[in-house]
């Protein structure tokens, strides 16, 4: 199960993640990103609340941010876990968003 | 249902379920045959790999491809997501491997290669893969490896419970344009067993929904260690059902075990 929220403030749009970012949940993810996300300058994914993300979760993160960043919008990826941390880490999600 | 072409200049038949059941089942074959279990030997190494699909084809692959020069490369790799598409994925991803690696190329330099590759066609579906790519030279008694955002492999020494991780990092496959991979050298004695999964095993839970985790996984084989590459590999997955029962496991799970032995004879 993803549960997911988003809230505006000023110049900051926030995404936060709560459960699972896997195959099966990313459909939510999207839809956010796609449809409810509002021209802004920043866009913070806060993952206090993700315990799990698979490699089709991993990549819808990556992608999204990825997008945002070449239309000029800050992104960046706060609170993950210290395992979800390391298997970003690992897997070059860091250096990729960072070279965008 | 539009699982046919769009692209087709002529009308196209959508298959029956009979079609689709022989399909799936052909599917199944070629991955068992091809990808299921395989195992090699070289003078002071024998390595055993086993693939389990969750569905009848799934996105994970490993190799076991004899070096030019002698020695062996071990080759795992996961690609994002499962099932049909992944598969095609991985096939193309397999045969690609095969062909560079029969020029003796170093896994560095492989996993360089196969990045620029494959990056066009994967940006376009928005995918990447993980994988780690070895080469055990037995001349010099080490095992050279590389990594494209792969989980660690796991050294287990003899007489030790503890497991060192071989961290070796890249960015993974197809991520960005251009990579480089660095290389990391790991000299290995008789009695050593090093493991290289893709993270479906650790990932795997029960109906609790508790995590195998690396730490079930370091804990199986330390327990198992002392055996036989093939019974490892058995016991690991074993370890790992028995885990997760009744339920499944939700993802693709590889797992390569090498062992290494004495090189005038097989370990």
């Amino acid at each position: 199960m993803l549960g997911i929220s988003h809230t505006q403030c000023g110049d900051q749009f926030t995404v936060a993640l709560n459960g699972e970012l896997a195959l099966d949940t990313v459909e939510a993810f999207h839809d956010v990103m796609d449809r409810r996300a509002p021209q802004t300058e920043q866009v913070v994914f806060d993952c206090a609340g993700l315990f799990f993300a698979d490699s089709t979760g991993v990549n819808a993160l990556l992608q999204a941010a990825l997008r945002l960043k070449r239309r000029g919008v800050a992104a960046e990826v706060v609170n993950l876990n210290d395992d979800l941390r390391e298997m970003l880490d690992v897997t070059g999600f860091f250096e990729v968003l960072g070279s965008a | 249902m539009g699982a046919t072409s769009t692209s087709a200049p002529w009308p196209c038949q959508e298959p029956n379920a009979e079609e689709w059941a022989r399909e799936l089942r052909f599917a199944a074959r070629v991955q068992e045959t091809l990808l299921g279990r395989r195992t090699a030997t070289v003078p002071g190494m024998v390595a055993f790999g086993q693939s389990v699909p969750q569905f009848a084809v799934g996105g994970d692959c490993f190799d076991l491809i004899p070096l030019p020069e002698g020695g062996l490369r071990i080759v795992i790799a996961d690609i994002m997501g499962k099932g049909f598409g992944a598969a095609m994925l991985m096939a193309m991803f397999r045969s690609a491997a095969r062909i560079v690696s029969a020029y003796g190329t170093p896994p560095g330099k492989t996993l360089c290669q196969l990045n620029e590759y494959f990056y066009p066609d994967l940006q376009k579906l928005e995918s990447f893969l993980t994988v780690a790519c070895a080469d055990y030279h037995p001349d010099q008694r080490e095992v050279v490896l590389a990594s494209a955002g792969h989980p660690y492999p796991l050294l287990l020494r003899p007489n030790s419970r503890h497991q060192e991780p071989v961290k070796v990092r890249g960015v993974s496959l197809a991520m960005l344009p251009a990579a480089t991979y660095r290389e990391v050298c790991l000299p290995v004695s008789d009695g050593d067993r090093l493991l290289f999964y893709t993270d479906g095993l650790v990932e795997a839970r029960n109906a609790e929904g508790q995590e195998y985790a690396i730490r079930g996984l370091t804990s199986a084989f330390s327990a198992l260690g002392h055996l036989e590459a093939p019974e490892i590999v058995e016991g690991l997955l074993g370890a790992v059902a028995s885990f997760t029962r009744p339920c499944s496991v939700r993802d693709d799970v590889t797992l390569v075990v090498t062992q290494f032995g004495p090189v005038s004879e097989g370990p």
